[in-house]
């Protein structure tokens, strides 16, 4: 309380940034510094060292649970998620359980963590990079010539990379959930505590209320961002956090997609980054690149345990489920889409396959529990939003909002909520369309009782990356069409919630289109 | 496992137009499922890279560094930036704001604030009537309140809506688009509510005339017919008929005069809504289903008319008054180019529905008190200029109009909101000296109509301003006659301007408006710095000999308004005898015009 009275509003702390590490974990503090192009690179790059020695560390640990070197790729790719991811985690833990201390004590853990993470991660995780890019080199030389096509699709996703980390530094926040969420990064920075989220005492915060049922693990990214720049007036390099994941997001979509091919991978990373509402949201600094990367990296992982299964994959998809689960309220249904997923591709004795799903459940758990037991107490629900007017009967709030999003009758919801993927083009492009013409094309005459026959008896043929991204895809809608059903609004009310699967549309589209031409007759995986 | 397999899950995925079987059309289904991609993400880029354009153009990434992040998001104009920029000119620092939106204000505004969904509160929306929120409020110690332009429940369906019309106890302070700041008084302040106009719709009611009803598709005149309208003896009613999602993006107005792109703001029509000085409580009787805005438009300038969302909300079949209050500024706040200001009202259908829409009614509340606290309306300034504009000027701290040396003075915007300074007022007896006496000169301007208006001025700074002239009429009306903009140099100039006016004005004073910049970057506007040195201003009338065809320009008068100032009293405006307390003026021949001398207004 007394910290919480020091913190109040008018006391307006530094005007202008601080700077370097919080000038060197606040031997320093209170010194402003004045704010220059230099400084504001310095800081972003400060925080980029930090995520890349979080995401070397992850690669490392990925490496070490699955030690199958023909997936380095999608090790590599699932282990950077997850490594920004758990540093997200482990931080917030820090926030929660040292709540108070010295801000230096944050800047200099922080430090410390990415920059050990930096060394021993690159270090251990030598073998799965130096495999990983042995792999591409070997392709690109053996097919040269669409080696060189496919920069057609690098370029422009290198360029649209560029140009998202250009429009996070330089456009402020603006967003209205990017903007609640800054504020109470912003508290917990003041507060040094994250343990008083979710913010329902205006007393403590100056007004702040946060009625939402997400866990805080991006609140922890945002903090960091914070303690990185050693102020919390102005959002300045925290906005970055977004790009970063959109960036390990290509990564991702390019080693699924991209398995023994050379143009689908680049095609399938250039269409993520066009689907206009993606990466509208990642240039507000809005969560949803990193509930969207952790989600996926959960699938991935659920999928390499199912290619190959061990104790340390069972490990790693438990992690990363876990860490998805952190990311967002609708992370909590990771698992939802993950198990499912996996009794359809996973090959092996029954019982082996439901250990692994029992190891994997027991280990996210842990990531879970304690903000569900949270959320159980504030609010007295685990994931519906809970605000006391909303249950006047009087105000028809329900009823008026459906009216509002348009979703208010059958068709109404039907069209532009459930389907709102193949409708609202302004938002998710044509790409589902064009996914839905070329698997009807596909399929045209093709569909025999033998060739169902085959994929309905073969895990093999069902765990191929066309075939997890509909799968994914497929069982989404179902979601979205139960939940509808059950008469509740929840999922399909936001049209971003429909983004979540939109790296799987990516990586389906771009086998669909170009896998052909890129397949690799002699790739044995 | 060989990629064969999935090969015939894909087998012609790739090129679903190519009718050829079996490998030999392999390679060209692969090479047409390459093109196919190649178009996808060329058209995909092009959008992406148009988006990036747009936000580097507004944001350019060097000025991330040294700029301050909310003053450059301020610049964008953007409602919900730019009414928390009022708030932090308006609301002082230690007062508590109920807020219906949390985002901006938590983020940027730097002051304490209570969130509607504050579960504390939530008691608040069951209260009988607008005064017991009102009481409730103040006993919180909340004294002003924020609110987004789209529909809240917790407004619409609770009393808030009775507490937001009510001027008297909470007057709308400042409104950016549909955001709007009021402010709780601490006791109720007595106005005396006025019927402006009214209307009822129908083919039976003249009323009804000069409104359109227009449909649009994603911001473009719908060619194809998916909306109905249909006009009975009582009600004007209009639906959208095509399924959704067809008409996700469909918009339908009724609308006062006509539509834009038909007829620009600047024309004027028949049904325009009167222009006043203070708050205005519109409401609409009507019924329907649908997602629905009320909104006051208001003609700004050529290419953008302010719209103003004064009730938004969902309507679920039910039959009611929709409500709101506007702050009419009641000064033109006049475009580049457009000669006056103007108001319409518009009622917008989003998306599917349907509305009847039965009568309405426009109420201006005349305030005893000036809308917002004490009398900072007007900050007035040594030099005998004031100051005003759509946002009320910091409570303390910097002045936005300042003397820069004897005969200088500065105007400043602070934010990218019109700010206008205005002249003292000048009397006859100024405006007639030397063209004869005043009455002659008054005597031959009945004669001679019309009267011309001119102000020369001399003018400096940054950015863009707009120059004007308000007069008071011999009957009490008051006229605004633009004059044109003028684009700034460091240098100063001089800038002779002017205007044919209706009447010959009893009092005359000038308006300088610091606009903002869209002359030197019509991409980037900027915040203007006018620089106001001595004034003339006067008259002309222009007669013609006996026979008509002769025309000769005599100057009716001119004063440096300057050495006017320390000699004339502020009179209150409207107040025709106001400029004549012969003796107070100080200047040899004032008159006092009597309705008997003064012409007739013509009849225009």
């Amino acid at each position: 309380v007394r910290l919480a009275a020091k913190l109040r509003l008018g006391e307006a702390v530094a005007e202008r940034p601080r700077g370097i590490l919080y000038r060197v974990w606040t031997r320093g503090d209170g010194v402003n510094e004045e704010a220059t192009f230099f400084s504001l690179a310095r800081d972003a790059l400060s925080l980029f060292v930090i995520l890349l020695g979080s995401g070397a560390s992850g690669v490392a640990a990925a490496g070490a649970l699955v030690r199958d070197r023909t997936q380095s790729g999608l090790i590599l790719a699932i282990g950077l998620i997850v490594g920004v991811a758990f540093f997200g985690w482990v931080f917030s833990q820090v926030l929660i359980y040292f709540p108070g201390l010295n801000p230096g004590f944050y800047a200099a853990f922080a430090t410390v963590y990415g920059v050990a993470g930096l060394a021993a991660g690159l270090f251990f995780a030598r073998g799965v990079i130096g495999e990983t890019f042995r792999t591409i080199g070997k392709r690109w030389s053996d097919r040269l010539g669409l080696s060189i096509i496919s920069l057609v699709f690098w370029v422009p996703v290198v360029l649209l990379l560029g140009a998202l980390a250009i429009i996070n530094l330089a456009v402020p926040l603006y967003g209205n959930d990017s903007l609640e969420y800054a504020q109470a990064a912003r508290k917990v920075f003041e507060m040094r505590d994250l343990g008083a989220y979710p913010f329902m005492d205006r007393n403590v915060t100056g007004g702040l209320i946060t009625p939402w049922t997400h866990p805080p693990g991006y609140l922890g990214l945002l903090a960091l961002g914070d303690f990185v720049q050693g102020s919390a007036n102005e959002a300045r390099v925290i906005k970055l956090v977004a790009a970063a994941f959109v960036g390990l997001q290509v990564i991702l979509v390019v080693a699924i997609a991209g398995r023994g091919r050379v143009l689908a991978g680049a095609l399938a990373g250039l269409l993520l980054l066009i689907a206009p509402l993606y990466y509208a949201q990642a240039a507000e600094s809005s969560i949803d690149a990193y509930r969207i990367a952790t989600f996926s990296a959960a699938i991935a992982s659920f999928w390499l345990m199912a290619k190959s299964p061990s104790l340390g994959a069972s490990i790693l998809a438990g992690v990363v489920a876990g860490l998805a689960a952190y990311s967002h309220s609708i992370g909590m249904l990771t698992l939802g889409f993950a198990i499912p997923l996996f009794v359809l591709i996973a090959r092996g004795a029954p019982a082996r396959s439901a250990l692994a799903v029992l190891i994997a459940v027991a280990v996210s758990l842990v990531f879970v529990v304690p903000h569900v037991m949270k959320n159980l107490s504030v609010f007295g629900s685990v994931l519906q939003d809970n605000v006391e007017v909303w249950t006047y009967p009087e105000l028809q709030i329900d009823e008026r909002l459906a009216v509002e999003r348009g979703i208010s009758t059958f068709t109404d919801a039907l069209m532009n909520g459930v389907l709102r993927a193949f409708t609202q083009t302004e938002f998710f492009g044509f790409q589902l369309l064009l996914l839905l013409a070329g698997l009807v094309a596909a399929a045209w005459g093709r569909l025999t009782p033998s060739s169902i026959r085959r994929y309905a008896t073969s895990p093999d043929l069902r765990s191929r990356p066309l075939s997890v991204s509909l799968i994914v895809l497929a069982g989404f809608l179902l979601f979205l069409i139960l939940t509808w059903m059950a008469g509740s609004e929840l999922a399909i009310k936001n049209a971003r919630y429909m983004l979540t699967v939109q790296p799987f549309i990516a990586i389906a589209l771009a086998i669909v289109l170009v896998g052909r031409l890129d397949r690799d007759r002699s790739a044995v995986q | 496992v060989s990629e064969e397999a999935d090969d015939r899950v894909i087998r012609i995925a790739s090129a679903a137009t190519a009718p050829t079987e079996g490998e030999g059309g392999a390679g060209v289904r692969g090479w047409l499922g390459l093109l196919a991609a190649l178009v996808l993400v060329a058209a995909g880029f092009m959008s992406q890279a148009r988006f990036v354009v747009q936000q580097i153009g507004l944001f350019p990434p060097l000025g991330a560094a040294s700029e301050k992040e909310f003053d450059r998001l301020a610049l964008t104009g953007w409602p919900t930036i730019s009414i928390i920029a009022n708030i932090k000119n308006v609301v002082p620092k230690d007062e508590l704001t109920l807020v219906f939106r949390q985002a901006d204000f938590a983020f940027y505004a730097e002051r304490p604030y209570i969130f509607y969904l504050d579960p504390t509160i939530a008691a608040i929306y069951r209260l009988g009537s607008a005064e017991e929120i009102w009481a409730a409020l103040r006993k919180l110690g909340v004294r002003w309140i924020l609110v987004p332009a789209y529909g809240l429940s917790e407004i619409n369906e609770t009393k808030f809506v009775d507490l937001l019309t009510d001027p008297e106890i909470a007057p709308l302070i400042v409104a950016n688009g549909g955001y709007r700041l009021f402010q709780l008084n601490d006791q109720r302040t007595p106005s005396t509510p006025r019927v402006i106009a009214q209307g009822q719709f129908g083919a039976a009611s003249p009323d009804s005339t000069g409104w359109t009803v227009a449909s649009y598709s994603n911001n473009r005149r719908a060619e194809v017919a998916i909306a109905e309208q249909q006009r009975s003896d009582a009600d004007i009613s209009f639906r959208t008929t095509w399924p959704a999602p067809f008409n996700r993006n469909h918009t339908i107005y009724l609308s006062q005069g006509t539509l834009k792109p038909e007829a620009p703001m600047n024309v004027v029509a028949e049904s325009d809504l009167p222009v006043v000085e203070g708050p205005v409580r519109l409401s609409m009787d009507l019924e329907g289903k649908g997602n629905i805005e009320l909104r006051i438009v208001t003609g700004r300038d050529k290419n953008a008319d302010e719209i103003r969302a004064i009730w938004a909300g969902a309507l679920l079949g039910e039959s009611r008054t929709v409500k709101g209050l506007y702050l009419d500024q009641g000064f033109p706040t006049q475009g580049l180019d457009a000669p006056t200001r103007r108001h319409r009202i518009q009622l917008v259908l989003k998306g599917p529905g349907q509305v009847r829409v039965k009568s309405w009614k426009a109420e201006f509340l005349q305030p005893a008190t000036p809308p917002w606290r004490g009398d900072d309306r007007w900050l007035l300034s040594e030099s005998g200029w004031s100051v005003g504009g759509a946002v009320p000027p910091p409570p303390k701290g910097q002045l936005a109009l300042t003397r820069l040396s004897g005969e200088v003075v500065q105007l400043r915007q602070d934010l990218l909101e019109d700010i206008w300074a205005e002249s003292a007022w000048v009397g006859q007896p100024g405006l007639y000296q030397g063209g004869g006496t005043a009455q002659q000169g008054m005597d031959r301007a009945g004669q001679f109509l019309p009267v011309s208006a001119w102000a020369d001025v001399e003018l400096g700074g940054s950015g863009a301003a707009a120059l004007g002239v308000r007069a008071v009429c011999p009957d009490g009306r008051r006229l605004y006659a633009d004059l044109g903009a003028v684009a700034l140099e460091a240098k100063h100039s001089r800038v002779y301007r002017e205007a044919v006016l209706d009447c010959v004005p009893v009092l005359l004073r000038l308006v300088v408006t610091a606009k903002r910049d869209v002359f030197h970057d019509t991409a980037r506007p900027r915040r203007s710095r006018v620089e106001i040195g001595p004034v003339k201003l006067g008259m002309w009338i222009r007669w013609s000999d006996r026979d008509g065809r002769h025309f000769t320009y005599e100057p009716f008068g001119s004063i440096m308004v300057d050495s006017l100032l320390s000699q004339l009293a502020e009179p209150a405006p409207g107040d025709e005898n106001a400029s004549s307390e012969p003796g107070k003026a100080g200047i040899a021949g004032a008159t006092t015009p009597t309705t008997s001398s003064s012409p007739k207004p013509p009849d225009r």
